[in-house]
């Protein structure tokens, strides 16, 4: 078999072509193995968590007095959950226009008042957070109070330091959504980082379920 | 192609030259080198460390340093060859290569891939800076169990500067790792199917997924032994609730499949050299793949055969060593499908395929002296010994510093233009593979006469001398093998001429398709790719490409 031409290749722009190409798109590609590697962490640290629970005589251990509050401990979940849901409404309203379901006006103004508002509520949840932390030291539960302290304030702080990280990133969507970035067929970075938004809600709601409803 | 495609504003580097133009790089290739370069040296320092080690095991109460000394000495060697040269180096080869041999003009994300590079000094300045702080640097082996290393045993910073060190290091390979799976995912170049990959492209695919699923629960365990040490948590501390077997259950869950984040990449480079230098095809391609990929699988599920000793249940005793003992199942594969290259080949002995049959060889007994591992009962009476040590070694030095050497010798001429001397070439070679096996055979006597590894000294009477100071001297030998190849290396870059042309070895993989060096953007035109040997077929004149000839 013959072939005149060797396929042109040198100068196309920075790589555009084949990332259609190939359906992927490359930043999207990026943000879920970055997903994925953080699932592990916390795989580990959930993983830490079983381990010592599976071993321990009772959990709590005895001893342990104070133990964080099942209402706090929903109240956060709810509204991180909201978080997630107004945050996606916003990118639902920029994308198609006329379906998203918090303002159908099917562009930016949907999507910026939906970052607002989730950005918002994320901030809450990060304050009712540290409130819960205070209560807990005053009452005694440190992190140096037993393992029970220890392996709660290493999930929820590490759990704490990824929910600041996404806001840090839902703040960058914002801010870019306010001097004109997004476009319905242009959102890239705005998927990517309520992807990671998403991923920081599931993993709370997994912790709100062990460490406040089941051991108790 | 590219319809559909949404034109974007050509994005013009800014040039730098001299030393800037190197640091300030994005070039994939610039930055491979750089890993390459980096990793090489800390293999050198690992080595000289590694020979302190064996200058103390000489003789019986041979005391050249403190026993704390020693410790940091052999905790160390073995952390700077996996953490700073083994694993990076794997990185260091697929940045040069990945791109060129996928037909891509670089990473998808060149600044992250610049930050990964420069991570690596950094993360070596943490972990050699822990020599000079007081009481020392790491010095629990590179495995650094709890609860040895928490506060009470080992006082000092210098386990938490170990840490970090190595968490740097873990940030810089799961970024590498994304990098180049999103690479190969999003930039191959047209007709480049995952069926026509380079069998090296897919060895570090899968390599990259170990990283991003493993390392970061390496992470994780390591911050729980920094918050024991320095925030007063108690994870690993059994006196209050909590349990060292967790550390090493998280621990062996990273860094069993990391053993295969060092070997693979060192599988796909020999996997590159066989057949070009046997002048044939890859004998069976599919099945070299898919048994790297059945590695990677497996290799999550056997963490535990490293901690048999501890008292596992006997039901999760027999799971771990079934499961371990199928490992040895695809690698077993991939050696039938190396020899099964050589077989009938005109083989043509250059040094890079001195180092790749090197590795057969070498890579056998050490997977031999494995299954002896997998073995529990064996496993009971080896276990802890030297046995150990050379078994780490066949694999490590015999495995990968041999496929390292045959994958640096081989695309040299790539990267500079240039050829490296072909007779000290082949003095490296032999000197090194007799030095490896006089300082690594021993060990296996000295294991099964019950030497324990990890001992700063010994007494006379159990009759360990004379194999110790085989093993010295061969350490030596290795040594002295490492200078000619300093002296090939530097006398080439030096002087020698740039005789070796675009393909010097009729290559079978796109990155032959281009000139050596490869201009910035690697290719000025590809040949049309329509089989897993691009290279071959064009040269085989089934089109009528040339190198270079299109867009100049
Ligand atoms: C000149 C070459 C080398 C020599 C003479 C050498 C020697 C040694 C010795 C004597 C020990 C045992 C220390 C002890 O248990 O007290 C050791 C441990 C170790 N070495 Fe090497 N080594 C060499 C190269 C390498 C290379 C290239 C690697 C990896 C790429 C490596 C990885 C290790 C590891 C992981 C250990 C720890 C084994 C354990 O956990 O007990 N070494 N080395
Ligand atoms: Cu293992």
């Amino acid at each position: 078999m013959t072939t005149h031409a060797a396929v042109a290749h040198g100068h196309a722009p920075d790589g555009a072509a084949h990332e259609h190409a190939q359906g992927m798109s490359r930043g999207m590609a990026g943000m879920v193995f970055f997903i994925a590697s953080e699932i592990m962490l916390f795989g580990g640290l959930f993983a830490g968590y079983f381990y010592i629970v599976n071993q321990a005589d009772t959990w709590p251990p005895e001893g342990i007095e104070h133990t964080p509050g099942t209402a706090v401990g929903a109240l956060l979940t709810v509204v991180l959950i909201t978080s997630g849901l107004l945050g996606h409404a916003g990118i639902v309203a920029l994308r198609s226009g006329t379906y998203g379901f918090v303002l159908q006006t099917g562009s930016r103004k949907g999507l910026i008042l939906g970052i607002s508002l989730a950005i918002l509520l994320g901030t809450i949840f990060i304050a009712g957070q540290a409130y819960e932390w205070l209560t807990l030291f005053d009452e005694g539960l440190t992190a140096k109070s037993g393992v029970y302290g220890s392996t709660f304030y290493i999930l929820t702080g590490f759990h704490g330091a990824h929910v600041i990280a996404g806001l840090a990133m839902l703040w960058v969507v914002l801010v870019r959504a306010l001097w004109g970035d997004f476009t319905p067929r242009r959102h890239l970075f705005a998927d990517a980082a309520m992807l990671y938004w998403h991923f920081v809600d599931v993993v709370w709601v997994l912790l709100f379920v062990i460490i406040y409803l089941v051991n108790k | 192609m590219a319809t559909g495609a949404i034109a974007r504003p050509t994005h013009h580097p800014r040039h730098y030259t001299g030393i800037l133009e190197w640091v300030l790089t994005t070039d994939h290739k610039k930055i491979g080198i750089m890993y390459l370069l980096f990793t090489i040296f800390f293999m050198l320092i690992g080595g000289i460390l590694a020979l302190l080690v064996r200058t103390q095991l000489v003789w019986s109460n041979t005391e050249v340093f403190s026993k704390d000394a020693y410790n940091q000495f052999f905790t160390m060697h073995a952390s700077t060859m996996l953490f700073l040269f083994v694993i990076p180096v794997g990185a260091g080869f697929g940045n040069y290569l990945l791109p060129l041999m996928i037909g891509a003009k670089d990473m998808a994300y060149p600044r992250i891939n610049a930050l990964s590079l420069w991570l690596i000094p950094l993360a070596a300045i943490f972990m050699f800076s822990s020599f000079f702080v007081e009481g020392g640097a790491a010095k629990s082996g590179w495995t650094e169990y709890a609860p040895m290393t928490l506060r009470t045993f080992s006082p000092g910073h210098g386990t938490d500067l170990w840490i970090l060190g190595v968490q740097i290091l873990g940030i810089s390979s799961v970024g590498g790792g994304i990098n180049f799976l999103v690479t190969t995912m999003t930039m191959r170049a047209p007709g480049m199917t995952p069926a026509r990959m380079p069998i090296f492209v897919w060895m570090i695919v899968v390599t990259s997924v170990l990283v991003v699923f493993a390392t970061p629960v390496l992470a994780s365990v390591l911050t729980m032994l920094f918050f024991d040490r320095n925030l007063g948590t108690h994870f690993f501390d059994p006196r209050e609730g909590g349990n060292p077997l967790l550390y090493q259950q998280l621990f062996w869950f990273y860094s069993h499949p990391a053993v295969y984040i060092m070997i693979l990449p060192a599988m796909g480079i020999v996997s590159e050299v066989l057949p070009v230098f046997s002048r044939k095809p890859l004998f069976g391609y599919k099945a070299v793949a898919y048994a790297g990929a059945a590695i990677g699988i497996l290799g999550f599920c056997v963490w535990m055969h490293h901690m048999f000793a501890t008292g596992l249940s006997i039901p999760l005793t027999t799971v771990t060593m079934f499961t371990t003992m199928m490992i040895a199942v695809p690698s077993g594969v991939k050696m039938f499908n190396w020899l099964g290259t050589m077989w009938y080949g005109s083989l043509v002995f250059k040094t890079p395929m001195y180092f790749a049959i090197g590795f057969l060889f070498l890579f056998l007994i050490g997977g031999v002296d494995g299954v002896f591992h997998a073995v529990v009962p064996v496993d009971y009476a080896i276990n802890d010994t030297y046995w150990v040590v050379s078994h780490i070694h066949y694999v490590l030095f015999g495995g990968a510093v041999f496929g390292v050497f045959a994958g640096i010798y081989y695309w040299f001429p790539k990267m500079t233009g240039k050829f490296l001397d072909e007779t000290l070439g082949k003095t490296h070679f032999w000197l090194m593979f007799v030095g490896m096996n006089l300082a690594f055979m021993p060990m296996h006597v000295l294991g099964l006469m019950g030497m324990p590894r990890r001992i700063a000294t010994y007494e006379s009477g159990h009759g360990w001398e004379w194999w110790n100071l085989v093993s010295t001297v061969g350490a030596f030998i290795i040594a002295v093998s490492l200078l000619f190849f300093l002296y090939n290396f530097f006398k080439t870059l030096a002087s020698a001429p740039k005789t070796a042309g675009d393909d010097p070895w009729e290559g079978n993989t796109l990155e032959w398709m281009t000139t050596s060096p490869p201009p910035e953007h690697n290719f000025d035109s590809l040949p049309p790719v329509h089989s897993e040997r691009p290279a071959f077929d064009a040269r085989a004149g089934r089109m009528s490409y040339r190198p270079g000839a299109a867009a100049h």
